[in-house]
């Protein structure tokens, strides 16, 4: 099957391809006139001496090297937005991604009413942002939050405890905020992904007498982790640039404990009007994002050769 | 490599293609001068004619959100008074407000007129060439405005924004827990204060609470005559470790140490809606707020009682500000038009827009009996006019308060002592005072 | 494959889990909007004792909410069906033809998703006044393209791998052209990759806040997820009415999930295709 495709793509290679630059010409276009500028503004301000409240100063505006780098990278503030990042970006899609397969599994078994269940599952997805937030926070409220009174009732706790407001939950309680309101993403793709496997695999497999568990890792697994591992790139680039998920629940708090790269960069350009640092730190965060992206779209590709 | 040229040769192309639209943030300000110079030329020829043209206002959403709110019936009223002046009024969230403002002013453009909260929003968009100075304006408007709320504006000798209205905060009393502890009247000074929340932990309530935000903070150092950052000079210097600071934050953050005097929800409270729940629970004693909580409290639990006191005294007898100003854009292209709206927004005829909404005009000549009749306990408020002071008139000031208060969270959370937090406090504020000036 | 009446079982207890997991966070939203003023402040009332609809009255009748509501499904539609047909083009001119240097170009595609969007913000209002697009829909249409299209190009590339393209060229020796060969092969297989990427574009701009809240200034203009807002003060929130006003602006997307998790069934998993 691989080798044909090979060959006949090669084949459209000198016939048409000519038609196949017109089809991605719109997209590509689009997104490149739309996105191109804005970027490379972004990255040409990092290099600048760029503090907007110096505005009037001399050496405003001008190049100024890799100082902006070098002033965020000896900040003690942004190594732990750095270390921040890496927690929040890991912890939430390895949690999502093993929620939103078991999830996509059983909603892809025939039930009576598994419309209502996949409705209601992908509900979470279409809560705005801010009202996640203000839900989150009534929920893990001191006084009125239902963590609290439940776990006060369970004699788990004596008295309310402050999710949000202590180092130590913070966090995690932000972290479980987002995967309820980002999983539905992520499981909606798999469940895509899994009407691409053909029902003739799995009716061999019955045959042969596979088990559920052989099944899912030997005919369901090797068919969606293409899809998969794309999704979790996708996912990767929206959990570590997150802003609003952060922001409206802690605002980066308590003390710094869940301070993000995005967060930092947007306090950076919006609280301290250092659009250069801010800059710097964006292309930061841009680089490590492409340089992941690129290693891993390597070693998908590799696997699939 | 042909990858690589392929990809760079579209990025060339479409570079290109947007060369046409040169610019950008870089040459914003630049741009901007050029055009109130423009403005100006332009303003002299509408001198000697009627005002007319369009002007786009932005205020926080507290002034929009209702039916048929005040303000926009104040600007029908100017629009009727002046033919050929059209005014739209945008309302936004506070935080939503300043970060399109910024980035609408630095891209060249932006409402003609702002409201801005006088924490530091002014100084920050002086500094950034965001906003005009209005100096000979104010100087020549038939308006009185207070002298605190005024400076507040104050960027480099020239005042950016004037008064529109303003609050401070005052002491809310839990009335049952009060006289619990055998008092019948609210404490006055920091060794009553301290005295009534010792008794009142002792019988398991809660001592005091308030949003987790520079305001409580600062009128501690405030009321121990320390500005926090002294600006009277030509450089910011640092104060918060002088004898005065340390007793300030030594007795609040002892309110910690001493009596767990703050409730565990006051860990919660990073907005004010969440800090009204620490009050109106009943199980606290104190809770610092201004103007815009009462009737929050009121509605939270309608059968506590409670009462409003002054703020404490220290030393000196002083509160900290806040509120909002107008200002003007610098991208405004009619700024005589701009400036007689605000002129006429922040004037007597306008005191209604204030008084509807519970909020104190930031002017001497105010007539106050229209907000006494809705709320006798506003004399509290009105009365702290006298002696409120603005907080250190610093750029970036948002900073600031983020650090007092990550200060006095190290302590809160048990982490330091309060002289080290103290100590951390003032290096860190001295970072920032060396690496904004 | 016949399963067991205890496997049944254990599916539907796992799919009402699910279904409680997803829904129950969000009982306190409904809650509240069907309460009144004194109970929503009444915090030891949690149930509400009676119901009131006023907060449904109030954001229906006595706000521009309906107004916001058609804004954001107008700009959510446009943007949807743009970036589909151009995603689907896309996609099918990757998978199909061989295009000069097309990793490196999808690359670049996603390069541009990563940096963070705050501060795209400046730029893009200064290219926005330049061509005339601020406060207008239009410009925001084409704004919130410049990330969905994106995500939405990677996804039907995806989605496309998966196709056994075999039977598409049996299609053209049948007599098809490729026009035809695809919509009468391969977008049958296709469509459940092509309903979850239509409700991701739909989604991605129906929740737009930040753009949508920096692009627009009339009141009349402004989308659903900037009107919410209206109703969360500086120094106190009007629950009953944001609350019901977030579960009328779910309306439309329910609908939208019912309309299109019915042809997430189907592709090659329905059996119709032998491979």
């Amino acid at each position: 099957m691989k080798q044909s495709k090979k060959k006949r793509s090669k084949e459209y290679t000198f016939r048409k391809n000519l038609n196949g630059y017109l089809l991605i010409a719109p997209a590509v276009i689009a997104i490149l006139v739309l996105s191109v500028y804005p970027l490379l503004q972004g990255i040409w301000i990092s290099f600048l001496n760029y503090d907007m409240t110096k505005a009037n100063a001399a050496d405003f505006g001008t190049f100024a090297g890799l100082k902006n780098y070098m002033v965020i990278f000896a900040n003690s503030k942004y190594r732990n937005a750095v270390m921040n990042s890496v927690v929040w970006t890991l912890v939430n899609i390895v949690a999502q991604l093993a929620l939103a397969i078991g999830v996509a599994l059983v909603l892809n078994e025939h039930l009576k009413g598994r419309g209502f269940f996949r409705t209601a599952a992908l509900l979470p997805w279409a809560i705005p942002a801010a009202i996640s937030a203000l839900t989150f926070s009534a929920l893990y409220d001191t006084k009125i939050g239902v963590f609290n009174t439940i776990l006060i009732r369970l004699g788990i706790l004596k008295e309310g405890y402050s999710f949000l407001g202590n180092v130590e939950s913070a966090m995690p309680a932000v972290i479980i905020a987002n995967v309820w309101k980002s999983t539905p993403f992520l499981m909606i793709f798999i469940l895509a992904a899994l009407q691409g496997v053909s029902y003739d695999q799995y009716e061999s497999s019955a045959i042969d007498g596979a088990g559920k568990i052989q099944r899912f890792l030997y005919i369901t697994l090797p068919n969606i982790k293409e899809p998969m591992a794309v999704a979790v790139i996708l996912n990767v680039i929206s959990i570590f640039n997150n802003f609003n998920a952060i922001w409206l629940l802690t605002q980066g708090g308590p003390l710094d404990s869940t301070e993000i790269m995005y967060t930092y960069a947007y306090r950076q350009a919006f609280v301290d009007h250092k659009f250069g640092y801010a800059a710097a730190t964006s292309v930061v965060i841009f680089a490590v994002i492409a340089i992941l992206t690129i290693i891993y779209v390597k070693m998908i590709s590799l696997d699939r050769d | 490599m042909k990858r690589v040229l392929a990809l760079s040769t579209a990025v060339i192309l479409i570079a290109g293609s947007m060369a046409g639209c040169s610019g950008g943030s870089g040459t914003a300000a630049t741009q901007a001068a050029a055009e109130t110079q423009s403005a100006e030329t332009e303003a002299q020829v509408a001198e000697s004619g009627n005002l007319t043209g369009e002007l786009a206002v932005m205020v926080n959403n507290a002034f929009t959100g209702m039916e048929d709110p005040a303000i926009m019936r104040a600007a029908k009223a100017f629009e009727e008074a002046n033919p050929g002046v059209t005014i739209t009024i945008e309302g936004l969230g506070s935080s939503d407000l300043i970060s399109k403002y910024t980035t609408s002013a630095m891209a060249g453009s932006g409402p003609d007129v702002v409201a801005l909260d006088n924490s530091g929003w002014p100084i920050d968009l002086a500094a950034m060439g965001l906003i005009i100075p209005l100096d000979e304006q104010i100087a020549s408007s038939g308006n009185d405005y207070l002298q605190g709320p005024l400076e507040s504006g104050l960027y480099e000798g020239q005042y950016y924004s004037v008064p529109w209205y303003f609050n401070n905060t005052g002491l809310y009393y839990n009335k049952r827990i009060l006289s619990e502890i055998g008092k019948t009247e609210p404490p006055t000074n920091w060794e009553e204060f301290e005295e009534d929340i010792k008794l009142a932990t002792e019988l398991g309530y809660a001592g005091v609470s308030t949003r987790l935000d520079g305001y409580a903070i600062f009128n501690i150092f405030f009321e121990n005559d320390n500005p926090v950052i002294d600006v009277s000079g030509d450089r910011p210097v640092v104060t918060v470790n002088e004898e005065s600071g340390k007793e300030a934050f030594e007795f609040w953050t002892g309110l910690h140490t001493k009596y767990h005097a703050f409730p565990e929800g006051m860990k919660d409270a990073s907005d004010w809606a969440t800090a009204y729940t620490t009050f109106v629970s009943d199980d606290c004693l104190f809770f610092i707020c201004g103007d815009w909580g009462y009737a929050n409290i009121a509605s939270g639990n309608p059968d506590m009682e409670f009462g409003l006191a002054p703020m404490i005294q220290g030393s000196v007898q002083a509160v900290c500000l806040g509120g909002y100003n107008l200002a003007i854009n610098s991208n405004c292209t009619n700024p005589e038009l701009a400036w007689a709206f605000v002129d006429y927004l922040t004037s007597k005829e306008c005191d209604y827009v204030m008084s509807e909404q519970g909020r104190i005009p930031g002017r001497t000549d105010v007539d106050y009996e229209p907000i006494l009749e809705i709320n006798p306990d506003y004399q509290v408020f009105i009365d702290e006019a006298a002696y409120t002071v603005p907080r250190p008139r610093v750029k970036n000031a948002a900073s600031v308060d983020v650090k007092m208060v990550d200060a006095f969270k190290k302590v809160f959370f048990d982490q330091m002592s309060a002289e080290q937090a103290l100590n951390e406090l003032e290096t860190e504020l001295n970072d920032f005072i060396n690496e904004n000036y | 494959m016949k399963r067991t009446r205890l496997e049944t079982g254990i599916l539907y207890g796992l799919s009402v889990l699910i279904a409680l997991y997803s829904i129950l966070p969000f009982v306190w939203v409904f809650m509240t909007a069907l309460k009144s003023p004194e109970q929503i402040y009444n915090m030891n009332q949690i149930i509400p004792t009676y119901i009131t609809l006023d907060n449904f009255k109030q954001v229906l009748f006595q706000s521009n909410f309906v107004r916001y509501f058609l804004n954001s499904a107008y700009i959510s539609v446009i943007v949807t069906v743009v970036s589909m047909v151009f995603a689907v083009m896309a996609a099918y001119g990757f998978c199909r033809y061989h295009i000069h240097g097309a990793d490196s170009l999808k690359m670049g595609i996603l390069f541009t998703r990563m940096f963070p969007g705050v501060l795209l913000s400046i730029p893009y209002y200064v290219i926005m006044k330049k061509v005339g697009l601020i406060d207008t829909h239009a410009g925001l249409i084409v704004i919130n393209c410049s990330f969905v299209l994106p995500f939405a190009v990677w996804n039907m590339c995806t989605f496309f791998l998966q196709i056994p393209w075999e039977i598409e060229e049996s299609a053209l020796i049948d007599g098809c052209n490729r026009f035809q060969a695809f919509m009468k092969v391969i977008f049958p297989l296709a469509k459940p990759g092509i309903s979850a990427t239509t409700l991701y574009c739909f989604l991605m701009s129906w929740d737009e806040f930040m753009y949508a809240n920096t692009f627009i200034n009339s009141t009349l203009k402004k989308t659903v997820q900037v009107g919410i807002r209206d109703y969360i003060g500086e120094y106190s929130t009007d629950w009953g009415p944001l609350m019901a006003a977030v579960i009328l602006s779910l309306v439309p997307v329910i609908v939208f999930f019912i309309f299109v998790q019915d042809s997430l069934v189907g592709g090659l998993s329905a059996g119709a295709v032998k491979g």
